[in-house]
């Protein structure tokens, strides 16, 4: 049989001087705190596991819900604006400004308008960083017209929008009757000389874009 | 005529309890019930012998607490003056002086004694040793789960005694008293008094039971000791002295007979002394021992004089705490255990069920998610495609004014009832000399949130007569272009006539032909043509 050591033995003694309700009390406290040490662990950690499940859950959720959202916006975007992106890859917005090109355009517009004379300036051109990485190129210009007829500066006005590469953005224009129509006048217009009974200017930029390294358009 | 004497409302409030007397000579229990001895039981002074029959008589009453009173030798008394200090310390000073004047671990108490002029405040100190008789009573009661509500001395607690017993004083002075009483538990218990302050307590074993010493001679001769003893400790003669014995016939009649060197000698059997003390007939008539009278008197006080209290906390007695302590602990530990598994369970019911509910609320999204994925697949781009680009079309866009339009709006405003001499558009982007033009003074407070702005300078039709006419046209023009601009806002800058405050009025007339009728035109002659300024503006905004 084994012996019990001095420390068992006083525990023995302590337990038997105690009322035996009071040793019943004492299994229970033990059982239950077997219990609670055994199993209270799993427990907490079924728990744990089952809230983290639910927050998982949850973010997966709220992500979803959000990637429908833009999906959602990105179908109303791309219907409202394919148009448009259309538009401006046809008018070349992504074109190099060519300059020599330009001069030969500035020639057809002063013989589409019929004018008497058109004298022009065309800056250096500015460039600076825009959305998406692209670089915005503007060039300013400022033109001096002279024209018979008002309708003719009309004309190049409307044709400026449309003449170069990208986008001709009027800034200012001054139009400004001369001479009055006079007998004389009729009659040199008459043998065929072009008389400047207007004269104004024309302030625009000529502006296009360029992409990004590596970015190309095009359909999907 | 008898007197009916009721016990006073305030005993019979107080209700039941044990006065457990413990002497060296024997243990004795009252029962006070209603300000009455209601029974009474001795027991051995022994606790190994007597405890189980006091606890016989205590668990007679279970409900009723135990008051202690201690009647056995080696009870000390001293007056110690303590410094003054303020009140929240003072009883930390006390009880260290209490300690310093009785070192170990006694029952101990201190009890106020008043002050001097200076303020300095006097205690009695009261302490009993921890003896075998003292340790092993409290032991006794303590295992029986009748721990005493307190501890107290007999001499202590009786004090207050002498002065309902003695009559009033002989003589101006210092009084001394002498309480002498015989007690069961003790033997022959002396208490002396100097102006109502213990001096002394004295106690003297009975005398053993075959003996045939005479209890009068006993009294008289601790009387003489006792009186060489106070003699010593300032007694003189002249001073008031008082003598009261609790004794039965035929003792009382002797003790009345003989001559004592005192001023007065009161003699009270122990069974009618209670008429004196105002607490009736006492115990039994005859019964020599007067052990229930001071447990009546203790128990008829407002409140003890001091509690005796260990000095040092006594050792804990583990058996009894875990014996008292272990259902309550298991109650709560099954109780604990059990709520915080349901509280668990619910926790963990309530989350599948909330996971049940998130997966369907996920499966719904991912439908919307494929049903947006396929429609987006049908466009031709994509809109991280596009959306870059249509970005820079915005930025290179921003401030463009199509003036084809503006023009054609123009055109139809005036529809063909002026002619315009000078047509300017300017943009806040233009800027600079190539502007041109002077700026108008009513659009500067407004020039910074600009748009556009179309200045006009516009020549009348010639069939314009007068400047009235020129006037009223030129003001109906300024109607038809604020029709047309209804968006803008429209202004004449100059009027076709110089009639503005803010103008300068030149005239210069030469007098007519008689036969010709005076011209009422204006100084630009009638061949001039009359012309007007105004200006359109766009301003942000609007």
């Amino acid at each position: 049989m084994k012996r019990q050591g001095p420390g068992m033995k006083a525990v023995a003694d302590f337990l038997r001087h105690l009322p035996r309700g009071s040793r019943i009390a004492l299994g229970i406290i033990t059982m239950t705190a077997v219990v609670a040490l055994g199993a209270l662990p799993f427990a907490f950690s079924a728990v744990d596991e089952a809230e983290a499940a639910l927050r998982r859950l949850r973010a997966e959720t709220n992500q979803t819900r959000g990637q429908a959202q833009q999906a959602a916006l990105d179908y109303a975007y791309v219907q409202d604006n394919s148009g448009r992106y259309k538009d401006a890859l046809a008018r070349g917005v992504l074109d190099e400004q060519d300059r020599l090109a330009a001069r030969q355009r500035m020639d057809e517009l002063m013989n589409d308008a019929y004018l008497v004379r058109m004298a022009y300036e065309m800056a250096a051109a500015e460039s600076k960083p825009g959305p998406g990485g692209y670089q915005i190129v503007s060039t300013p210009i400022k033109m001096e017209v002279a024209s018979m007829l008002d309708r003719d500066i009309f004309v190049l006005l409307q044709s400026l929008e449309t003449a170069f590469p990208g986008y001709g953005v009027v800034r200012g224009f001054r139009i400004a009757r001369q001479d009055p129509v006079t007998e004389d006048a009729l009659r040199r217009v008459t043998a065929g000389e072009p008389v400047p009974f207007l004269t104004g200017t024309v302030t625009f930029d000529w502006r296009s874009a360029q992409p990004p390294a590596g970015a190309t358009g095009g359909a999907r | 005529m008898v007197a009916l004497k009721l016990p006073s409302l305030e005993n019979l409030l107080r209700g039941k309890m044990f006065v457990l007397s413990i002497g060296d000579e024997a243990a004795v229990v009252t029962l006070i019930s209603g300000g009455k001895v209601a029974n009474a039981w001795v027991a051995s002074p022994d606790p190994a012998e007597g405890a189980a029959d006091v606890l016989d008589a205590l668990n007679t009453a279970r409900s009723v607490p135990v008051f202690v009173l201690m009647d056995a030798f080696e009870q000390v008394f001293r007056e110690e003056k303590v410094p003054k200090v303020n009140f929240f310390d003072q009883k930390k000073v006390v009880d260290r002086h209490l300690q310093m004047t009785f070192p170990g671990n006694n029952l101990q108490a201190a009890m106020s004694h008043g002050a001097d002029p200076q303020g300095n405040k006097f205690f009695l100190f009261c302490s009993v040793p921890p003896t075998d008789l003292v340790k092993g009573w409290l032991s006794a009661l303590d295992k029986a789960k009748r721990r005493p509500r307190g501890v107290h001395m007999l001499p202590l607690e009786s004090l207050d005694m002498l002065d309902a017993l003695t009559p009033p004083a002989a003589q101006k002075g210092v009084r001394w008293r002498i309480l002498f009483t015989f007690n069961m538990t003790g033997g022959l218990r002396q208490i002396v008094s100097k102006q109502g302050r213990i001096m002394v307590t004295r106690l003297t074993p009975p005398p053993p039971p075959d003996s045939n010493i005479d209890p009068v001679q006993i009294v008289e001769r601790q009387f003489s000791e006792t009186l060489a003893y106070v003699k010593r400790m300032g007694y003189q003669k002249g001073d008031n002295l008082d003598v009261v014995v609790l004794a039965e016939e035929p003792v009382a009649t002797s003790i009345r007979e003989r001559a004592w060197e005192a001023h007065s000698v009161t003699v009270h059997s122990p069974h009618e002394v209670g008429e004196a003390l105002g607490l009736g007939r006492i115990g039994q008539p005859g019964q020599p021992y007067a052990d229930v009278v001071h447990a009546l008197w203790f128990a008829t006080r407002k409140k003890p004089k001091a509690k005796l209290a260990w000095s040092q906390a006594p050792a804990v007695d583990y058996v009894h705490l875990v014996a008292r302590g272990a259902p309550f602990a298991a109650a709560a530990g099954v109780v604990a255990l059990i709520a915080q598994a349901g509280a668990l369970g619910m926790t963990w019911v309530e989350t599948q069920e909330a996971i049940e509910r998130q997966q369907r609320q996920l499966q719904v999204a991912q439908a919307d998610l494929a049903r947006e994925q396929a429609r987006l697949a049908t466009l031709e781009f994509s809109a991280d495609q596009i959306r870059p680009l249509i970005e820079v079309v915005d930025q290179l866009t921003t401030g463009h004014i199509p003036p084809v339009p503006l023009l054609a709006q123009l055109g139809h405003a005036l529809a063909g009832n002026a002619v315009i001499t000078e047509l300017a558009l300017t943009t806040p982007q233009e800027g600079g000399p190539a502007a041109g033009g002077r700026r108008p003074s009513r659009a500067a407070g407004g020039e910074s949130s600009m748009v556009w702005r179309l200045g006009l300078t516009i020549t009348l039709p010639p069939d314009t007569v007068d400047d009235a006419q020129a006037l009223e046209r030129a003001a109906g023009l300024e109607k038809t272009l604020g029709t047309a601009f209804s968006a803008q806002r429209v202004a004449m800058l100059e009027p076709p006539v110089a009639v503005g405050a803010d103008q300068v009025v030149r005239g210069d007339r030469v007098l007519a032909v008689v036969d010709k009728a005076p011209s009422t035109a204006t100084p630009t002659g009638p061949k001039s043509l009359y012309t007007v300024r105004y200006e359109v503006v766009l301003e942000g905004g609007s």
